[in-house]
């Protein structure tokens, strides 16, 4: 996975790297999910912190645990679509790293297949869980549960979206190094 | 049987290149269908989301951030001139210097490959010119960065605390004996190659007044997990609460004191913690799915049955649990090689009366060892990376390093006391 070692002082005028080229309106797409996923993680930061102080004058706001949780379930379904793009889920590369030019595209293509098939039952299932829960409400929120499973449904579909572009990028011959970039 | 089936599925498609996330979704969607269980997919599927769900984990994300902003914050180049300052006038001094650094650094850090890119961009050109051999640098920066994994806010302690139920408290002050045992270890190793090689014979011994100057700079970041773990150990904070706290402080020190971080750095950082912390947390979702499939098919007890036919001594199951542990390592990740054996092994481990936070120590130990095991590792692949070190060049240089981690895990596996002094110290539990 990522490291440490590409220092963010070193671009300066970024605040928040493109990743991989690819056609606008998928850029679009993750530009939105990186954002929202940026905005999210900083609001949780937020409200643990002031959970904290709130425990400092001896009182525990159950409504910050609650909203806590519920942005927890968004951060990782929207980090996980987030690093579908990237290609940067934990795998197993020790075999399919041995495979260079033809065969590895073909290997990727059948990786991908079967990862779209996966996101496919995952976002078709994460609808029917959206579809049962609107009547369920969270306990000191007050809001539907179907906005804390939401995500996955959302997230699914999204990583569809780039599997289907990647699909399409190696089904016109372009290898890892340009479809994810060199550091990928 | 259904036990051969799940293992013998889930490995044939993670091998195959599939990432581990779709590999178990994969696994568990494909044993209920293919099989005609009574369960409902999407029934299965809460399972997923109330895996990344708990207020505890939030600690995962908090503490990898927290990481980030003191890694690119200038913490790193002040850890190592406090120890340069300490012990640079060592024989292989500059070796010694990257044992304390990691050290310190994963005190703040958590992570091994965050460790081992911090503080290896810092030391390997300085070791460089003292005449190391890049090999060598880059062997002893794969292990050293692993010490990491042992320190009080170890990112693996966390996920195992909640995989298993163990005490985050009591947990994260159970490592630090052995990976001071393990440092110095490495050291005696460190100091036998400055002596035979000749490259690094020390330096002077610093002033009182340098190390004083040094340590002022470098106060601010070793005082974090001082706070941390003060904060920990007192009951002030959970680990939650520890980890926001971590990310406040580490935002301070590294925007307004070291001033080497500004406000436009932040977004970046944060998208790649998360980033990070999601490929982790999706991994353990789809393990509680797994589990829940695992548990509801009585696997775990049947499992835990068969391996107490084999094994009818604490000690065998150990030993056996280390070889396991050792040999995954070398394919799996640390992280993913945990969440597939805990919920194997806990159940066995407590039907043979074996301590849980001793399982957690020795599980860590064994999974940080599995980071540099050539020919693949995380902290491996980013030692080599920075010193331009061959894999086959390390090898023959780890195997010493390695060897003397070996030993300590044994000496903790057999010599309960390495783990719990400490906490019980600390805690008067353990």
């Amino acid at each position: 996975m990522s490291t440490a070692e590409h220092s963010v002082a070193d671009k300066p005028h970024v605040l928040l790297p493109c990743g991989p080229v690819q056609a606008w309106p998928i850029h679009l797409l993750a530009r939105l999910i990186d954002w929202a996923l940026v905005v999210a993680a900083f609001v949780m930061i937020t409200l643990v912190f002031f959970n904290v102080c709130a425990h400092a004058f001896g009182k525990d706001l159950a409504e910050t645990t609650e909203a806590c949780e519920l942005l927890m379930v968004w951060v990782s379904f929207l980090g996980g679509a987030s690093i579908i793009r990237r290609s940067g889920h934990m795998t197993i590369t020790e075999f399919i790293d041995k495979l260079e030019g033809k065969s590895r595209l073909v290997a990727d293509f059948f990786v991908q297949v079967f990862a779209l098939v996966i996101l496919a039952i995952l976002f078709w299932n994460g609808l029917i869980i959206v579809e049962n829960n609107w009547g369920n409400i969270l306990t000191v929120l007050g809001i539907p549960m179907s906005i804390q499973y939401m995500p996955l449904a959302i997230a699914s579909g999204a990583g569809m979206v780039f599997v289907v572009y990647d699909l399409f990028q190696i089904l016109c011959g372009k290898s890892r190094e340009e479809r994810y970039g060199v550091d990928e | 049987m259904l036990t051969v089936q799940v293992f013998a599925v889930f490995f044939v498609i993670a091998l195959a290149g599939i990432p581990l996330y779709y590999a178990m979704i994969a696994t568990t969607a494909g044993i209920v269908y293919f099989k005609d269980l009574p369960y409902q997919l999407d029934s299965l599927f809460l399972n997923l989301i109330a895996g990344v769900e708990p207020f505890i984990l939030i600690a995962v994300p908090l503490f990898i951030f927290a990481g980030e902003l003191l890694s690119q914050g200038g913490v790193g180049k002040r850890i190592v001139a406090f120890a340069r300052v300490l012990f640079g006038w060592l024989p292989g001094g500059m070796g010694v210097v990257t044992i304390v650094s990691c050290l310190l650094f994963g005190g703040v850090s958590g992570s091994a490959i965050a460790d081992t890119a911090a503080i290896g961009s810092l030391v390997a050109p300085t070791m460089k010119d003292k005449g190391y051999h890049p090999d060598f640098t880059a062997a002893l920066l794969s292990v050293a960065g692993t010490l990491a994994l042992l320190m009080p806010l170890s990112i693996p302690f966390l996920v195992f605390a909640f995989v298993s139920g163990a005490s985050m408290r009591i947990l994260s002050m159970s490592g630090v004996i052995p990976g001071m045992i393990c440092a110095l270890a490495l050291a005696i190793v460190c100091v036998r190659y400055g002596k035979k090689t000749g490259c690094d014979n020390g330096s002077e011994r610093a002033s009182l007044k340098e190390i004083w100057v040094v340590t002022k700079d470098a106060g601010p970041a070793l005082l974090m997990p001082v706070i941390i773990v003060g904060g920990i150990w007192t009951g002030t904070f959970t680990p939650t609460e520890a980890a926001a706290i971590a990310v406040v402080y580490g935002l301070l020190v590294s925007l307004f004191l070291y001033k080497d971080l500004k406000f436009r750095h932040l977004p970046a950082l944060a998208l790649k913690a998360f980033q990070t912390s999601a490929s982790v947390l999706l991994v353990i979702g789809a393990t509680g799915v797994l589990s829940w499939l695992l548990t509801a098919e009585m696997v775990a007890v049947q499992l835990a049955e068969w391996i107490q036919s084999l094994v009818s001594h604490p000690w065998q199951f150990l030993l056996l649990l280390n070889i396991v542990l050792l040999l995954l390592g070398i394919f799996i990740e640390p992280l993913p090689a945990m969440l597939l054996t805990a919920p194997l092994f806990l159940p066995m481990a407590q039907a043979l009366g074996i301590d849980l936070i001793l399982m957690g120590v020795i599980m860590v130990m064994n999974l940080s060892i599995a980071l540099y095991t050539p020919p693949v590792g995380g902290t491996l692949f980013v030692a080599a990376k920075l010193c331009k070190a061959s894999i086959g060049g390390m090898s023959k240089h780890i195997i010493p390093l390695m060897g003397m981690n070996i030993v300590v895990l044994f000496m903790t596996t057999y010599i309960p006391w390495l783990s719990k002094a400490l906490p019980r110290f600390l805690f008067g539990v353990g």
